[in-house]
């Protein structure tokens, strides 16, 4: 019977592997079936309209402008181009359609899996996430928020650039698997003000307001507020279902969360640059219901969440001599979140508060004609990571735990061609941190550009993650289970090795060929000790080897999208076992293609394979598909879309964390829709 | 719990056939389509057209004027940069543009000199020996603007863009348009250097 299941799924999934490698082979035939488009085409335009097409460059790989095809990574772009064309929501729904990136959802916060790891409630502490090259970690969690809590609208974004692998050798701690750098938009291109409303399933609603202009000396101002609601469906639970003999003490209400999956947020976003400063604010502000009884709290409770972050940025850069830029940025940052917990009626409040501020110095300067160096400096001080943990009435405190630290890094790095066709990236950072001891991280990169459009690419690279304030000092050793906290926590390390291959096959279409080998040691993990207790410790090495293949097509004529396959095997390294919430395959697909003249047509389809849950049991592969149409008026000042999620309907579930016990994978919405209309003044 | 399995399985063959259908009829529409906005392009393409363009706008003196042919010399490796060799034969003004790939000894005598990036260790030897010989020089790495190539290509927040260095341009006795010195510089921070 095993066996069958086994061939059967074994049978699936290899059709859906066949069909996502004939996506990609249809789009690169479809792409050569095309001419050429005559050289002509672009010779015909003016200087200043050749002025305005955008090649593609990355900036966050390096800390500064390059090609992608000298990045040294393994780069992709995202534009707003394609929130508009695919009808992206979060974050999150972006970096799920990204080659080798995987999001879950626990029906509170997404968790960003990428090449195999996935750790369920890790809170996104492995990847670094900036905006507009500012920081978004906080200092108490390390998290990186990537759904409704996070701080921007995403119709600000021009722009998001992902760069795989380690960073660590130019922005430290969290530059683990990857840097995601998300750029705004230029205020002076918005002329005027936008209005912004959309509507869709589930009681969901959202209004934005922005507007912007420029300034004659080149500067620009935009600013920008939205208020989101979702009044959410009510959820049922199998394992609260007191019909279930298998019922959880908690269960109650037939199993039925009702109007707690409620989600509720404002932002707040503006920029000012003028006279070579740039003066950047946001905040955000989410209250969400859990539905799960996360944490063993009372099912069909109104626990809740309310996350809230704010910062403030100045950044300027100067030229102070021929072909030397320094720039210079001081920030200050808050970010709180606090939780209500019920247990058995008894109100818990939890609640971190982080505050820091701290500035960064870089020289980015040519030197002997072929070196670009780039050197610079780090200060973070943190004023306050503090948690808490009480019981409101009455009042009995858990935790109490203030803490204050600093960290400083200091950073250098050169690149230089020889020849046509070789460049070499060498780098390295030192990072001094109070709380634990320094490391120091390189980063090395082989270029080769053998011809037009072909790029090889070796990299190598070493990055750390400093343990959260979180992980090394949380604890309620009177919860069930108890939590105990372990101060004496290093740092976990990845080194990686990655080979890509990129190929342009005729204009506009490249095929990537990726393959990379990372090994992680004293990876930190929460886990039970023998007093039963759950503790976070440096457990295992882990490493992770695999392949992904990506044809991606973005020139202008007819469709453009991106189709990719990954073939990942992530495992413990003592054990042999393939890590939990790891799919071996996955495959995605993006096509948006032009109907008549005012209308795309959005296609995403996306494939996770088999993954196992917490308790060892299994999730099979699913296939989601997406749609949206998008259409502007002939003046080009209206701009609507509707949106289909999950056009079939397609019933799939993502694993959960230790801390949803006993729940071990949580349904995920079925088919939703959206109507979303913006408007320019 | 077993017909479900059966179910959904019976399901993702319809979604999946549908999926397929939608795709083909997609692809299919997608090559008779006309084009639809510009978005992203190759690097050279860009250049190569925008090459082209500059012709328009710059003048050799006389002597150098009279030639039916353009002769454009590329320093490295040609095939990285295939729409540049794209414009051999194209006409732009009544002339006819030849492009070459140069070595060093071979550029005396060019009419424009594209020096691609990563041979900028050339430049001093080449910018010497076309003195005199009235080559309008083109670069794509940074600095080259400043180091005496009279323009050069660079590439800012996306979109390429290029700075003049106009006393090289004098020196060499070509002649550039006031609208192409107007568009060139990168923002504010302009090496054009006036006139």
């Amino acid at each position: 019977m095993i066996n069958t299941q086994y061939s059967r799924f074994f049978r699936r999934s290899t059709l859906r592997i066949l069909s996502a490698a004939g996506f990609m082979l249809a789009v690169a035939l479809t792409a050569a079936g095309e001419e050429a488009l005559p050289a002509t085409d672009l010779r015909e335009l003016s200087i200043e309209e050749l002025m305005t097409i955008e090649v593609q460059t990355v900036y966050s790989t390096s800390r500064h402008e390059q090609k992608v095809s000298e990045a040294p990574s393994s780069v992709t772009i995202i534009t707003a181009e394609d929130i508009r064309h695919y009808g992206y929501r979060t974050l999150a729904d972006i970096l799920k359609s990204i080659r080798g990136f995987a999001v879950t959802y626990d029906r509170n916060y997404h968790y960003l899996g990428t090449r195999g790891f996935g750790r369920p409630g890790d809170n996104n502490t492995r990847v670094l996430l900036l905006l507009d090259g500012h920081r978004l970690n906080d200092n108490v969690h390390d998290a990186a928020s990537l759904g409704t809590e996070f701080i921007l609208d995403l119709d600000l974004i021009e722009r998001i650039e992902v760069s795989r692998g380690p960073s660590s050798s130019l922005y430290g701690s969290n530059a683990f698997f990857g840097v995601i750098n998300i750029i705004t938009r230029n205020g002076a291109e918005l002329k005027g003000a936008e209005l912004s409303g959309e509507a869709g399933s589930f009681g969901q609603g959202k209004g934005r307001v922005s507007g912007g202009r420029g300034w004659q000396n080149g500067g620009e101002t935009l600013f920008s507020g939205t208020a989101y609601r979702r009044k959410g469906e009510n959820h049922y639970f199998r394992e609260y279902d007191p019909g279930n003999p298998f019922f959880d003490p908690r269960a109650g209400n037939d199993g039925i969360a009702e109007g707690r999956d409620y989600d509720r947020y404002h932002s707040i976003f503006s920029k000012t640059s003028l006279f070579g400063f740039t003066l950047q604010g946001a905040c955000s502000s989410r209250t969400k219901g859990i539905p799960t009884a996360s944490y063993g709290t009372d099912f069909n409770s109104d626990s809740k969440t309310m996350d809230q972050r704010a910062y403030v940025d100045m950044s300027s850069v100067r030229r102070i001599a021929e072909e030397a830029d320094l720039s210079l940025r001081i920030f200050y940052d808050f970010a709180e979140s606090r939780a209500d917990y019920l247990y058995s009626g008894i109100v818990n409040k939890d609640r971190s508060l982080g505050e820091w501020a701290g500035g960064e110095v870089q020289l980015s300067s040519l030197l002997l004609d072929t070196h670009r160096v780039i050197v610079g400096a780090e200060y973070i001080g943190s004023l306050r990571q503090d948690q808490e943990n009480a019981d409101q009435e009455p009042v009995v405190p858990y935790l109490n735990d203030e803490r204050r630290s600093r960290r400083w890094a200091g950073y250098i790095q050169d690149e230089f061609a020889w020849g046509t066709t070789f460049r070499f990236s060498a780098g390295a950072r030192y990072d001094h941190a109070s709380l634990v001891n320094g490391t120091a991280n390189p980063r090395m990169a082989a270029i080769f550009n053998p011809g037009e459009g072909s790029t090889v690419k070796l990299l190598y690279g070493s990055a750390f993650r400093s343990p959260s304030v979180h992980e090394l000092y949380y604890q309620v050793p009177s919860a069930k289970p108890p939590l105990v906290a372990n101060p004496g926590l290093k740092p976990e390390k990845i080194k990686t090795y990655e080979l890509v291959y990129e190929q342009y096959l005729v204009q506009g279409v490249r095929a990537t060929i990726d393959g990379y080998y990372y090994r992680i040691d004293d990876l930190i993990e929460q886990t039970r000790n023998e007093a039963g207790s759950l503790v976070f410790i440096n457990l295992e090495a882990a490493e992770a080897r695999g392949i992904e293949l990506e044809v991606e097509k973005t020139l202008s004529r007819g469709a453009t999208g991106r189709a990719s396959y990954s073939l990942q095997r992530a495992t413990n390294v003592r054990t042999g076992e393939v890590l939990n919430n790891s799919a071996r395959n996955m495959a995605k697909l993006n096509l948006a293609f032009p109907l008549m003249k005012d209308f795309v047509f959005g296609l995403e389809e996306q494939y996770t394979g088999r993954r196992k849950t917490e308790a060892g049991t299994s999730i099979g592969s699913f296939a989601v598909t997406n749609a949206t149409l998008l259409g502007r008026n002939a003046a080009g000042n209206l701009e609507f879309s509707l949106n289909c999620y999950n056009l079939f309907n397609k019933q799939y579930s993502d694993p959960a964390g230790a801390d949803l016990s006993p729940i071990n994978a949580v349904a995920q919405d079925g088919r939703t829709f959206r109507i979303k209309g913006t408007y320019a003044f | 719990m077993r017909s479900d399995v059966t179910g959904i399985r019976a399901f993702s063959r319809t979604h999946f056939a549908v999926v397929t259908a939608v795709i083909a009829i997609m692809l299919t529409a997608a090559v008779s389509l006309p084009a639809a906005e510009q978005r992203v392009r190759g690097e050279y393409e860009v250049k190569a057209a925008l090459l082209y363009n500059f012709l328009k706008f710059v003048e050799w003196p006389p002597s150098k004027a009279a030639g039916a042919e353009i002769r454009v010399c590329v320093v490295g490796d040609l095939s990285r940069a295939r729409s540049v060799a794209e414009l051999d034969n194209q006409r732009v003004a009544g002339r006819r543009l030849a492009v070459e790939r140069a070595d060093l000894q071979d550029v005396r005598g060019c009419d424009v000199l594209f020096l691609l990036r990563g041979e900028e260790q050339l430049l001093p030897k080449i910018l010497e020996a076309v003195r005199g010989g009235s080559t309008l020089t083109i670069g794509e790495a940074d600095g080259l603007g400043r180091r005496g190539v009279i323009i050069n290509f660079l590439i800012v927040r996306n979109r390429v863009r290029f700075e003049i260095n106009a006393a090289a341009a004098r020196d060499a006795g070509i002649m550039i348009s006031s609208k192409l010195m107007k568009l060139a510089g990168p923002g504010n921070g302009s090496t054009a250097g006036g006139d």
